[in-house]
């Protein structure tokens, strides 16, 4: 209901400036994005996914859906001041095709050359990458570093952020205030979590002729809760408990609803047409061992031979959510060691321990065309593959490889 | 024979481009652009003219991997990377691209906040107003 009004709303938004067009306006553009790739793993016990929003994971066999994606926008001005952009992504997305895949859905107002105030779907821009992920284009590698940005599911939000550009020296500061109610839906083991959630925050970027410098908060709040009917059933279940005391106690492991986040991150970009450099670090605290505290971070650097771009990357997540102990049953029944082993890994298996390194390639075949291939050699702690689907938990590979080629483009 | 093949070769021999001047509107009264101006316009960090009005930069699609080239030191490919980041990310809106001299020109009479890049021997200085000069070939910035 709430994501039907807010659709209604954008269009009464985007139609809004009509009436208001002049001879000169409206001065419309169509633009467009996309990436097509293959990407495969060594290993069939854990899937690859580019982040929780992805339904399908990819292993040794093989797929195009983590990196493929085809995006087209519509720009529109309406005088010197306003301005809508609409912006629609076919891609691996859980929940409604449509309205999840609907990126951007904005008006922009400028009531001074220095001022922006936006109101409609956002893209969140809390990192660097964040705002852009899709856009493989503007980025050297095949995606933004798997062990920062796939614990970043949210792609946008509904709401409004103002943006204040003050000139110092040779660069440009910016200032960003933004609120809204994100609706996003993710793919968990448990089914679909449709979030819905409030967020707020502020950033300070910073950006001259090579450097792009951003510091950000972000609040955000669980309204809803995940798909856990099926592990409090078995957590509140008077039999259960009795031959597995204590049991009960891991309701609050299991919850998301009426938590909070806090993100704060620090990112930098350098870029002199020869050398580029990105570098990230962000650490997140939550209230749930569903999620957990987690510092990540990545470098990558990358060298320009002509339109040939070699680079590398090494990231890393580390989540300090300690193990919760899961009752043992007071009998050596295999059907409660599975209850057991199934709880240990529905508590346990969220805190990403994970670190990689990368080495890729970029070849911009046009100027608009650039095809990539990469390498990424993934190590885990125990249970640290948390940004990973977990198909086949009899098996635990500490490292895993993944290899990709791919296309992408600008139109 | 010799006679053909002498001056293909003499003109090939040379690179084929030229001064590239910066246009705006005849009534636009700002001072001559400085080369950082031209840059932050044409790569969305600044959004105005000397005076505070809007400006709508416009590209050339014939000269628009020299303009770059010249202006900001990056071949296309990364100019677009550039603009593709701040483009769909919904920051900024790229400059219209146009093909063609005449249409530019025709752009720039019609609005008084654009601006464009053309060669300079396809300047009438009765049509537009030059606000800037990039130098043939050492990437010198005249203004």
């Amino acid at each position: 209901m709430i994501n039907k009004r807010f659709i209604i709303l954008f269009i009464v938004f985007l139609i809004s400036p009509i009436a208001k067009a002049s001879d000169q306006y409206p001065d419309w553009s169509i633009s467009g994005f996309g990436s097509f790739s293959y990407v495969a793993t060594d290993t069939n016990s854990l899937g690859f996914i580019r982040n929780r929003t992805q339904t399908q994971a990819v292993t040794k066999s093989g797929g195009v859906t983590a990196d493929s994606r085809l995006g087209i926008q519509l720009d529109a001005d309406w005088s010197d001041s306003l301005h809508t952009t609409f912006q629609w992504i076919a891609r691996d997305h859980a929940g409604d095709f449509f309205e999840q895949n609907l990126e951007l859905a904005f008006i922009s107002w400028r009531p001074a050359y220095d001022l922006d105030i936006r109101a409609g779907r956002l893209a969140m821009d809390t990192f660097l990458i964040s705002d852009h992920r899709n856009v493989g284009f503007s980025y050297p590698w095949m995606r933004p570093s798997h062990d920062f940005y796939a614990n970043i599911s949210v792609y946008h939000f509904d709401g409004a952020d103002i943006a204040k550009q003050f000139r110092i020296d040779s660069g440009y500061l910016t200032l960003k205030a933004f609120a809204g109610y994100g609706m996003n839906d993710f793919s968990i083991g448990l089914g679909v979590f449709e979030m819905d959630m409030p967020t707020t925050g502020v950033s300070l970027a910073y950006e001259t002729d090579n450097w792009l410098t951003r510091v950000v908060y972000n609040y955000q709040r669980f309204d809803t809760e995940i798909p856990n009917e099926s592990l409090t059933t078995v957590i509140n279940s008077p039999q259960l408990n009795a031959v597995m005391p204590g049991l009960s106690k891991l309701s609050s492991h299991v919850s998301l609803k009426d938590t909070n986040l806090h993100y704060i991150s620090l990112g930098t970009r350098y870029d002199d047409a020869v050398w580029l450099m990105h570098a990230e670090i962000s650490y997140l605290d939550s209230q749930t061992s569903l999620i957990g505290d987690v510092l990540s971070g990545y470098m990558s650097v990358g060298r320009r031979f002509s339109n040939i771009t070699l680079y590398s990357v090494y990231g890393v997540a580390h989540g300090f959510h300690k193990s919760v102990d899961i009752p043992t049953p007071v009998v050596a029944d295999p059907m409660l060691l599975g209850v057991q082993s199934a709880l240990g890994v529905a508590v346990n298996n969220n805190t990403p321990k994970q670190q990689s390194i990368s080495l890729g390639a970029r070849w911009d075949v046009h100027p608009q065309i650039a095809l990539k291939a990469q390498w990424v050699h993934y190590w885990f702690e125990e249970n640290g593959a948390a940004y990973w689907r977990h198909l086949d938990d009899s098996v635990k590979p500490d490292q895993v490889n993944v290899w990709s080629v791919g296309m992408d483009f600008i139109f | 024979m010799k006679f053909i093949i002498l001056p293909l070769l003499l003109l090939f021999s040379f690179p084929l481009s030229a001064d590239i001047v910066v246009i705006g509107h005849l009534q636009n009264t700002n001072p001559m652009m400085t080369a950082r101006e031209v840059q932050d316009i044409y790569m969305g960090r600044q959004r105005t003219l000397a005076d505070n009005s809007i400006a709508y930069p416009v590209d050339n699609k014939n000269l628009r991997n020299e303009f770059y080239t010249r202006l900001v030191n990056r071949p296309i490919e990364q100019v677009n990377a550039y603009w593709a980041r701040l483009k769909f990310s919904g920051q900024r809106t790229q400059p219209e691209i146009l093909l063609g001299t005449a249409e530019i020109i025709s752009k720039i009479r019609n609005n008084k906040n654009a601006i464009s890049y053309v060669n300079k021997q396809d300047v009438k200085e009765s049509e537009v107003r030059i606000l800037f000069i990039i130098k043939d070939h050492d990437g010198t910035h005249t203004n």
